[in-house]
């Protein structure tokens, strides 16, 4: 029987490649960047990125890449 | 993840707005994509840096329009900004044309002869013959002609059964065939010889080809004795000789020999140690001559050099006139070590084992063999008595009878 996720259509998407990446997408603007937090509101989320040397390599409408020392990723 | 995209059409820029992050938003919702986002500017909080495609810029303009910013183009990269760096200047274009002109002029000319296949003959001999068809090291392409080239080789060689000539980029590949076998006959039948025993021993098999045995099975022969001439002579019913043809002796003889074999070794034993110091060597040569010789000066003490020479070529086929030669010098000095009777016994014993093996190489079948060691304080002797079997026999030519001098008119008058 197929469970019911809950999950909408353009919903935020992370990638989390170990603790040194990570590509998010469907996020809708960028709130807060530093070298230590980056702050990404999402539809019906806010996405904290906490670390060090936080890094934007990548930038556009539908997805962002970020390299760094992530510690925690909260959601709001 | 790696820091830095490499834009074949970026350029760095510089943000300037009351919110950056607010610019960065509307620019990327009008399809602008953004490489390696910089944090604020240490000067100012209100600036970053960042990296677009160059065709991003009027997209970029539009945006800093809507958030009442601006943006400075700091640093262009990429090989179309460097193109564009150079659009106006004379003298790249000229450069860039006279390079062209000069790998064009280059790839008019041979500048590798490459032959291969050669077994017996060598490789000069055949590159002379090449030469004499006008053809050499920077001749023109279009005063190459390989048919000639191919015909000259076939013409002056006989054991070469097949040539093959052709020009790729700018080498001219020979490849030759030799015929080996008739190469050995020629070697063997050249003249009239008789074939002569090389060592002592016990004939235990014997097949005649051509000329007349003088040895059968089980004859002992000594070393030059002849098994097979060359001279047959032919017999009148009375026995007499009538006449004699001379020819040449060919035929497979199998020897047993008995031999008895001694080696010294010294118990002292010189060796090259290498420093850990190595010098290096450099040549480059243009059109086959040096322009750069850089050789360099060891003093006090003795090197090998090891140099490895390289063809500069572009592509597969496309050979410059350029020669890199590398050198590796390396200093040694000669160490004496002395062995004990252990160590020594083991090189004996790897020496002898070489020895077998070399033998049987040459075809010989070993059928007995007996080693004795002895040790004293220079070092050993190794003493080997074997008994082998294997083939016999090399040419040796039949010494043509003088000639009789016809008498002079002084000496009949």
């Amino acid at each position: 029987m197929q469970q019911n996720t809950g999950i909408k259509v353009g919903a935020l998407c992370l990638e989390l490649v170990s603790n040194r990446q990570i590509y998010i997408e469907n996020y809708r603007k960028l709130i807060q960047y530093t070298d230590r937090e980056i702050i990404v509101d999402a539809k019906d989320c806010r996405v904290n990125i906490l670390g060090n040397s936080l890094f934007i390599n990548y930038y556009s409408k539908y997805e962002m890449a970020v390299a760094g020392c992530i510690s925690e990723v909260l959601f709001r | 993840m790696k820091k830095g995209y490499w834009l074949p059409d970026g350029c760095r820029i510089r943000l300037e707005a009351k919110d950056p992050l607010r610019f960065l938003s509307v620019a990327s919702s009008m399809g602008v994509h953004f490489y390696d986002v910089g944090l604020r500017a240490a000067e100012a909080d209100d600036a970053c840096i960042v990296s677009v495609r160059r065709k991003d810029l009027r997209k970029l303009q539009e945006a800093a329009v809507k958030t009442a910013g601006r943006f400075t183009v700091e640093k262009e990269s990429g090989i179309l900004s460097f193109l564009r760096y150079f659009i106006s200047r004379k003298a790249f274009f000229i450069s860039l044309a006279a390079a062209g002109a000069a790998l064009y002029l280059l790839t008019l000319f041979l500048w590798r002869i490459d032959i291969s296949g050669c077994v017996n003959r060598k490789e000069a001999e055949i590159l002379e013959t090449i030469v004499s068809c006008h053809v050499d090291y920077g001749t023109l392409k279009s005063r190459c002609d390989c048919e000639k080239i191919e015909e000259a080789i076939r013409n002056q060689y006989d054991d070469i059964l097949w040539v093959s000539a052709s020009v790729k980029g700018t080498g001219l590949f020979v490849q030759i065939k030799e015929n080996t076998y008739l190469n050995d006959k020629l070697a063997l039948h050249e003249g009239t010889s008789d074939l002569v025993a090389d060592r002592a021993g016990k004939v235990v098999g014997i097949v005649t080809r051509t000329g007349v045995p003088l040895v059968k099975e089980g004859d002992e022969v000594a070393e030059g004795d002849v098994l097979i001439s060359g001279a047959e002579e032919y017999f009148t019913d009375d026995k007499e000789v009538l006449r004699t043809n001379l020819t040449y002796a060919d035929g497979d003889i199998l020897l047993e020999s008995a031999e008895n074999i001694e080696w010294h070794y010294e118990r002292t034993m010189r060796v090259r140690k290498y420093g850990k110091r190595k010098r290096h060597g450099l040549k480059l040569s243009l059109f086959d001559h040096a322009i750069i010789d850089y050789q360099p000066k060891i003093r006090n003490s003795d090197f090998d050099v090891r140099s490895k020479a390289k063809v500069l070529v572009l592509g597969d086929a496309f050979y410059l006139p350029v020669d890199v030669e590398s050198s590796l010098y390396q200093p040694y000095e000669t160490v004496e070590y002395r062995l004990s009777d252990e160590a020594l016994k083991t090189y004996a014993a790897i020496r002898y084992r070489m020895f077998c093996i070399k033998q049987e190489q040459q075809g010989m079948d070993i059928m007995e063999k007996n080693a004795k060691i002895r040790f004293d304080e220079n070092g050993c002797t190794v003493s080997l008595s074997m008994v082998y079997r294997g083939p016999c026999g090399v040419s040796r030519p039949i010494a043509a009878d003088p000639v009789p001098e016809e008498p002079t008119e002084g000496e009949n008058g």
